[in-house]
């Protein structure tokens, strides 16, 4: 049988204190009417992901 | 009114929040404060006539990172703190009739990747030690808007689930130098009667120690702590291993089943927490298609689960599920 895993010695890491800035995506914010913020979350080309078909929704 | 107060005898923060008895509740479609804000129509929560994923601050929020002062003093023996932190509504879809399960996989790999990116915006704030993901299904979960969204919570300490297992993992850890998880994962594959489904690296078991009937665990097969660190391959497995999951739940009773999908993740407060290992939790209410488990006298005040199923046979029902055509799914109701 196929043996998973790594062990924590193997992975050792630390949260980063910002996020990248090399992001594949875009995050326009804009005030709410009532101050609060809300994010919109889009990328660039919707239809033509690099490494699958459009349409693909087999699990 | 939100605040946090002390619980000595269980050393816990409980939050207060009465402005959410406000919130709204179970609105007809037409008034559904998730969708894109339509011509002629009613003011929603999201101002644009489309949208693929949007995030905003949540109207009723629990934390908040300007919080009012106490409405009460505390006392040495019961602190109160104001309620640092934050609350996020994620909307999956500007589909009102959608629900995560019909959502395609390239779409999942997006949400993934929001809430990967939210962990790092709201980590990184001072105030913020632990980023929490998830999603409350069906109104027998207490859904107040069935629009499919998720949330996120921004906590100013770690909450009680999630230290106690970061707790038993680094115990766990320094006596064995093994990872908990990684050690779960190889009992629940040399066993196999757990295992639902495998792949994309990741896998899902009900646990062997599960609460709930259909209680299901997806486990990362890579060591790793947060959602950012998954490389494009396994978000693509993570993605397909959630919708195989919901599918199945989807496909149980024929009908879209009620859930909470909680993401546990190493906390953001600046420890490293390797002992921690990535991992996403479904909890059904459903024991059968129409009884329901209640979290009654053993569980609300012993803290002592009772399932009334063996793990061993509500895997082998989900493992040999189909998992449902996304086509046919329809918003839980």
């Amino acid at each position: 049988m196929v043996r998973p895993m790594t062990q924590p010695d193997d992975h050792t890491t630390s949260m980063p204190t910002s996020p990248p800035d090399d992001l594949d995506f875009e995050v326009e914010t804009e005030a709410m009417s009532d101050g609060r913020r809300i994010h919109y979350y889009r990328w660039p080309d919707p239809g033509t992901p690099p490494h699958e078909p459009p349409g693909d929704d087999h699990v | 009114m939100s605040e946090r107060r002390w619980n000595p005898v269980l050393g816990e923060w409980v939050i207060t929040a009465t402005h959410r008895q406000d919130r709204t509740f179970l609105p007809p479609a037409a008034f559904c404060p998730l969708c894109p804000t339509r011509p002629g129509g009613p003011p929603t929560e999201i101002g644009r006539a489309d949208f693929e994923i949007a995030v905003f601050d949540n109207r009723f929020p629990s934390l908040r990172p300007d919080p009012e002062p106490p409405s009460v003093d505390g006392t040495e023996l019961t602190p109160v703190e104001p309620s640092f932190g934050a609350c996020e509504v994620v909307v999956y879809t500007p589909d009102h009739s959608g629900t995560f399960g019909a959502l395609p996989v390239r779409h999942v790999r997006r949400l993934i990747t929001v809430w990967a990116h939210r962990t790092l915006v709201l980590g990184a704030r001072d105030e913020v030690a632990y980023v929490y993901a998830f999603e409350n299904r069906g109104e027998e979960i207490g859904v107040t808007l069935h629009h499919p969204h998720g949330q996120i919570y921004a906590y100013p300490t770690i909450p009680p689930v999630l230290e106690h297992e970061m707790g038993n993992a680094t115990e766990y850890q320094e006596r064995t130098a093994s990872c908990l998880w990684c050690d779960l994962i190889r009992q629940d594959l040399d066993d196999e009667r757990r295992v639902i489904a495998r792949g994309g690296g990741w896998l899902a078991t009900v646990p062997f120690f599960a609460r709930w009937p259909y209680e299901v665990h997806v486990v990362s097969e890579r060591h790793v702590g947060w959602l950012h660190e998954l490389d494009p391959g396994q978000v693509d497995g993570l993605a397909r291993m959630l919708l195989t999951v919901v599918r199945k739940y989807d496909a149980l009773f024929d009908r879209t089943l009620p859930y909470v999908m909680a993401i546990h993740q190493r906390p953001t407060d600046g420890g490293t927490h390797d002992a921690y290992h990535l991992h996403v939790e479904f909890y059904p209410p459903n024991r059968t298609a129409t009884k329901l488990k209640y979290l009654a006298g053993s569980e609300a005040g012993a803290g002592a689960f009772i399932n009334d199923t063996l793990p061993e046979e509500t895997a082998g029902t989900l493992r040999d599920l189909e998992p449902q055509d996304p086509s046919t799914l329809e918003a839980v109701r």
